[in-house]
């Protein structure tokens, strides 16, 4: 489902990174550690299409992703990713619900109500359905955020310290939820972390 | 979905919204205020002015001698003998001579006599009735007619001077033999009848009272209409050589004044002016300050909102999207804005038309739109536009992963 090959990023300032080749197919997980400083949220930023390699290649959901201009990498990514934030950022005016939605208005799909419903049942938020984003706790937050990274039925997801916040028990959670709801709908997970709690779930692991 | 957004983001911040909606109301009320006030005066004075070129009557304030002749609210400035005209009426420049005579009224409308041709000038049509033919007849405008709730044949007694609570002249009864159609003009809040029925009550008046004693020999000798006084006559040129000649004549050559119309409403309009003026810029700068107060408002929302916009952003949202949806609450303030100005500035002239009718029987009409009004649309939504397109275009500099990455 996604492919590198030896991907390069500069930025201004003269620094390069360059990174491993990474696989990974459809339903499989991969999990990216790293300490801070080895550009691990760079790789996430490459791969997410936020930042656009100086070199390399980028293969996702078979489309080579270099050929892909400004717009079409927008629309690009609205249909094949979902991107899990380490900080649980939202639209803060607008309710859970409206903020699930949002990621079907942005990427130009229908609103998709029960779909909506349907992920905050099983990821077990459906009573926070109307309330307001600010009103949630930490775990709940998270929640919402693969929930909302879900919308779209992406074929890869990823997710940026998706737990760096949370305590054991909700970091316990947040990870079954991201591999099962990526296994339903046939999705890659790429966890890019340093936390050693998931170390040990996850044997499919490159360290940057 | 676009208008959902805009509009929750403008509840999440009821106070600012408030403010920016507030100020903008208040800027816009007051310009539509005063450029309605100021138009309708505008257009009263004007169409009642047509016509007359020159007002005669005694010496005085030649603008109160305009405003009690023409308009009919100030005091008069006193009496003209009747046969100072003679040498006006014969004079080959004069078109025409209106002669008046006030100095009663009827519950605070004024009784003024005249001849036929001012009823005839005005363009006066009769809702019922014809003209006064006999003495004590009278002819009502149309404000008149409905504020007394006067019908055809009812007669009432009139009282002396120009409140309600003057002496009342109660042995003669005025008789209504026409009522006006409303032409908004000066007759609509008048009561008309012939000079004679003033000469008339007043005569017996004086008889009554028993005056000074050379009064009464002035008006011992029945008869003649020369013997008599007016208040004052509007006069109208036959050529614009008159205008250049007669008024100068008058004001050297008699006891009475001549005073020019269209000279002392632009010396009236010019007075007004300053105080419209300075009322004009305050408005205007109340609709700045919300200008700026939309401003900031947004630009503080843009630096709070950086993460959503961010964040939207890597949704798949475009950037010109999200612009829109800033440019929106923008202009949805300053057009809300907008609409609740033009609305208040309704109320307050319906007020200022309750109160102006209550003290000078002079009453404002509802308007629809004004051309003016138009205008201040396109400025508030400039003003709308300019503020929020500075925050907006901050949309086009956010990047993305930086944000995000929180670095």
């Amino acid at each position: 489902m996604l492919q590198t090959d030896s991907l390069k990023f500069s930025y201004p300032k003269g620094q390069t990174f360059g990174f491993p080749n990474i696989g990974c197919k459809a339903e499989e997980t991969l999990l990216i550690l790293g300490n801070s400083g080895t550009g691990k949220t760079t790789f996430l930023n490459l791969i997410a299409l936020l930042l656009r390699p100086s070199s390399g290649e980028l293969i996702i959901n078979n489309t080579q992703t270099a050929s892909l201009s400004e717009k079409q990498i927008t629309e690009f990514r609205a249909q094949n990713i979902g991107i899990v934030f380490q900080k649980p950022y939202f639209v803060n005016a607008l309710n859970v619900s409206e903020n699930l939605l949002l990621a079907n208005y942005l990427g130009n799909n229908a609103l998709d109500k029960g779909k909506a419903a349907e992920l905050a049942n099983s990821l077990g938020f459906e009573h926070l359905l109307s309330k307001k984003v600010q009103e949630l706790s930490g775990g709940e937050q998270q929640r919402v955020c693969i929930a909302r990274a879900l919308m779209n039925t992406p074929k890869v997801i990823l997710a940026d310290e998706p737990t760096s916040a949370l305590d054991d028990e909700n970091c316990e959670k947040v990870a079954d939820l991201l591999e099962k709801q990526s296994k339903i709908i046939g999705a890659a997970l790429i966890v890019v972390t340093h936390d050693h709690r998931l170390k040990s779930r996850f044997n499919n692991q490159i360290t940057l | 979905m676009l208008i959902k957004i805009v509009w929750k983001n403008i509840w999440a911040k009821k106070l600012n919204s408030f403010l920016c909606i507030l100020l903008m109301m208040f800027g816009i009320s007051i310009i539509s205020l005063l450029i309605n006030i100021g138009n309708q005066m505008q257009d009263k004075f004007s169409k009642n002015i047509s016509g007359i070129d020159m007002v005669v009557g005694a010496k005085g304030s030649p603008l109160q001698l305009i405003l009690s002749g023409v308009y009919q609210i100030d005091a008069p400035t006193g009496n003209i003998p009747m046969s100072e005209l003679q040498s006006l009426q014969t004079n080959p420049l004069v078109k025409q001579v209106l002669p008046l005579s006030m100095g009663d009224n009827y519950q605070g409308f004024r009784i003024v006599g005249t001849t036929y041709p001012y009823l005839k000038h005005f363009e006066a049509d009769y809702a019922v009735g014809v003209v006064f033919k006999n003495n004590m007849e009278v002819v009502l405008g149309a404000t008149v007619a409905r504020k007394l709730n006067l019908k055809l044949n009812e007669s009432f007694a009139s009282s002396h001077g120009f409140e309600k609570e003057g002496e009342a002249h109660g042995d003669k009864k005025y008789k209504v033999v026409g009522i006006l159609k409303s032409n908004n003009s000066v007759i609509d809040n008048l009561i008309l009848c012939d000079l004679k029925s003033i000469w008339e009550i007043h005569e017996h008046e004086e008889e009554h009272a028993n005056e000074t004693p050379e009064k009464h020999t002035e008006h011992a000798n029945e008869a003649t209409e020369e013997d008599f006084d007016i208040t004052c006559a509007l006069v109208k040129f036959r050529s614009p050589m008159g205008l250049m000649t007669i008024p100068r004549l008058i004001n050297q050559n008699t006891k009475m004044q001549a005073a020019l119309p269209a000279i002392e409403i632009n010396r009236l309009f010019e007075l007004m002016g300053i105080g419209i003026d300075a009322f004009k810029a305050l408005a205007l700068a109340i609709m700045l300050i919300s200008g700026i107060s939309v401003f900031v408002t947004l630009y503080n929302a843009l630096k709070e909102r950086k993460y959503e916009m961010a964040l939207m952003l890597s949704m798949g949202g475009k950037r010109t999207k999200l612009f829109f949806i800033l440019m929106f609450e923008g202009l949805f303030l300053s057009l809300s804005g907008y609409i609740l100005g033009v609305l208040l500035s309704r109320i307050g002239l319906w007020i200022a038309s309750r109160m102006l009718d209550q003290n000078f029987n002079f009453d404002l009409q509802q308007s629809m739109l004004q051309k003016e009004e138009i205008y201040l649309l396109i400025a508030a939504l400039l003003v709308g536009i300019f503020a929020a397109v500075i925050p907006s275009l901050g949309i086009y500099r956010i990047n993305i992963s930086k944000t995000l990455a929180n670095d």
